[in-house]
């Protein structure tokens, strides 16, 4: 990777001439400076991650937001059997593509190559009547040490925050795309005589168990899937949640969520940390609840 | 803000309300800031213990801070806090914490005293899209019967904003911005840290807000000064970190964007079904109430910087009667601009804390 600028181990770090605080209000003053260029931005990221960002040469390019409002309805299956309930997971599957397509787009829109810190949430809009608004938010991007070649291709998505954006890049590894596996399964009901006959005893419920297992499993391969498809070498920050969403105890929802990578150079870089015990208290920080008010 | 841009992204939704303007700049008053010119109204001499006033002083300067505040200017008892601070032997007083005012003059500024800002607003109510049209302008967009054919259950969708209540939140932003700014600028100051902007419904009116902003006026002793000074809702920290790796912020944004939805009988008629599909009404509501809420925080960024960081979204939806939701976004940032492209004189650090976990 020695496409253009090479900001991770750049060597002419060169004094500033100016102290950065005369700098600032002369910009402010006259418009002075290396300003950016092309669209305003906006964006989520915190300052933190703004500046990691630009250490490792990403721009912001906006913020962008998809939401996708569905209905989500629980599908009938039969009493008994513990099985997956294959429309539901389709229908979540499908909503959630819809949502990052929807991201993607608009990615291009802005000229991203990318977005970062994507969170993709489920806002239950009216949950008696299984509305469920499907919502993905993130910072897009462009440029960044593979530029280049990435142009061409599909912007990235990444639940990743700056922090470990950039803690990946410095690491030598390049995120490829958010991979996500779901499984809505039903857990079948134990007969009357059974439920019966085990009261007063501590027993596994041994299908249950397998129930579980099976939609775990479900979830995660269908991930794997995604990460193979993507021709990744790994995924990171997987998270996996278990929901009921609206569908009460019938239906449980495994989710498994990540960012597929893959090695940008020849090899993991070692970062050699330096061990630290911190001094500072930690901040509070602006509490959005304040802003809107109760 | 005469340069205001015409609105953009088709239908008239994308256009900035009126009267809006990056908060710095003090939407609310004019420009030579009449409050200003000559000897201020009411003033009363420093040192006078405000808690022992008779009651016709008092009122005096009730009756003085309401005209002032009429013609853009400042309360009395704000000025004279404002005097105090300047006089000699005044002290300086700030929300900094102890760590941020060690970050702060690390960036090279020194703090000068705090500011405030506030307005109690009344928005008026609007009337609805059924009856009377999108008579206040914005976007407004109509969903007719999916079916086509007569029936009972039949009803006609209507998504539109509410211009007027968005307008009312803009102008008492700016009314509260601007009076925290004019009590910068008093000062001498190059920008205010920290600023808190809260939002508060007091009970009691309906449609009453009031807007608060606070914060802690800062200067780069030598510095020339600033037409107008920056505002920013970062912490010391993070605006010693901005400006030492290249950024000053600007002014603090804000976007809002309030969408009511009259449900058609076409989206009733989805909820009802047995297949699970897309709303595409609310979700229509939704997407605009984002876009134009984040292309008027991007309008209000272009008139001071390059792009908004730390932008915080605020997503409410409010049950209305009949059926009737309200889609209220809020969105809220600081614009920055860039004065050096070069990275950080030090690549950062990896650290591992030996600190347990909170």
């Amino acid at each position: 990777m020695s496409t253009g600028r090479e900001p991770l181990d750049r060597q002419d770090r060169g004094p500033v001439a100016e102290a950065p605080a005369d700098a600032a209000i002369a910009c402010l003053r006259e418009g002075r400076g290396e300003r950016h260029e092309g669209r305003v931005f906006s964006s989520d990221l915190s300052v933190d991650e703004a500046i990691l960002l630009k250490e490792v040469g990403y721009e912001p390019r906006g913020l962008v937001m998809a939401s996708a409002i569905y209905h989500v309805g629980y599908t009938f299956t039969g009493l008994g059997q513990s099985s997956e309930i294959t429309t539901l997971s389709e229908a979540m599957a499908q909503a959630r593509n819809e949502v990052t397509h929807r991201l993607i787009a608009d990615c291009r829109q802005v000229g991203g190559d990318g977005v970062v810190g994507v969170r993709l949430t489920i806002d239950m809009f009216e949950p008696a009547r299984h509305l469920m608004e499907f919502v993905a938010i993130g910072t897009a991007v462009a440029g960044g040490p593979g530029a280049l070649p990435r142009r061409q291709r599909r912007p990235f998505t990444s639940d990743l925050s700056g922090q470990d954006f950039y803690l990946l890049q410095r690491a030598g590894y390049e995120p490829l795309g958010l991979v996500m596996g779901s499984c809505v399964y039903r857990v079948g009901r134990q007969g009357l005589g059974q439920w019966m006959g085990r009261q007063g005893q501590n027993v596994e419920l041994v299908p249950f168990t397998q129930a579980f297992y099976q939609a775990r499993e479900l979830a995660m391969e269908r991930l794997q899937s995604q990460a193979r498809q993507l021709g990744a070498e790994g995924v990171v920050g997987v998270t996996t949640t278990e929901r009921g969403h609206a569908w009460g105890s019938r239906a449980i929802e495994f989710f498994a969520l990540g960012t597929a990578v893959r090695l940008s150079g020849e090899e993991h870089r070692n970062l050699r940390p330096t061990m630290a015990v911190p001094l500072d208290d930690p901040l509070p920080a602006t509490d959005p609840r304040a802003i809107r008010g109760g | 803000m005469d340069d205001r841009r015409p609105s953009g992204r088709g239908d008239g939704a994308g256009g900035m309300v009126p009267g809006e303007g990056p908060a710095a700049r003090g939407g609310g008053r004019a420009p030579e800031a009449p409050g200003r010119q000559g000897p201020p109204p009411g003033r009363v001499e420093r040192g006078e213990p405000s808690g022992m006033l008779d009651e016709a002083a008092g009122q005096a300067r009730a009756e003085a801070s309401i005209e002032a505040l009429e013609h853009g200017g400042l309360p009395v008892s704000a000025r004279q806090r404002l005097a105090d601070a300047e006089a000699e032997g005044g002290a300086w007083t700030s929300d900094l914490s102890v760590a941020e005012l060690a970050a702060v003059r690390a960036a090279g500024f020194e703090p000068l005293g705090m500011v405030l800002g506030s307005s109690v607003y009344r928005i008026g109510a609007q009337w609805g899209y059924r009856y009377f049209g999108a008579a206040g302008g914005g976007y407004s967009s109509v969903w007719y019967c999916p079916h086509r054919f007569a029936h009972e259950d039949m009803r006609t969708g209507y998504n539109w904003e509410h211009t007027l209540h968005e307008r009312g939140m803009v102008e008492a932003r700016n009314l509260a911005m601007s009076r925290m700014a004019e009590e910068a600028q008093e000062l001498g100051a190059h920008g205010v840290a920290g600023v808190r902007l809260r939002f508060t419904r007091p009970e009691g009116v309906a449609g009453l807000v009031e807007f608060t902003a606070v914060g802690t006026a800062i200067h780069r002793p030598g510095a020339p000064p600033l037409p107008f000074p920056f505002t920013s809702h970062l912490s010391g920290q993070e605006l010693g970190k901005l400006i030492g790796s290249g950024y000053v912020p600007c002014s603090l944004v804000m976007g809002i964007c309030a969408i009511e939805v009259d449900p058609g009988c076409g989206m009733e008629w989805r909820m009802g079904s047995w297949s699970n599909t897309e709303l595409p009404q609310i979700s229509e509501a939704a997407r605009r109430c984002r876009e134009i809420a984040v292309d008027r925080l991007e309008r209000e960024a272009a008139e001071v910087g390059d792009g908004v960081i730390g932008v915080e979204i605020e997503f409410s939806i409010h049950e209305l009667p009949g059926e009737a939701k309200l889609l209220e976004l809020f969105s809220l940032g600081t614009a920055v601009r860039r004065f050096s492209a070069a990275p950080m004189p030090e690549a950062p650090l990896a650290m591992m804390r030996l600190r347990d976990r909170r």
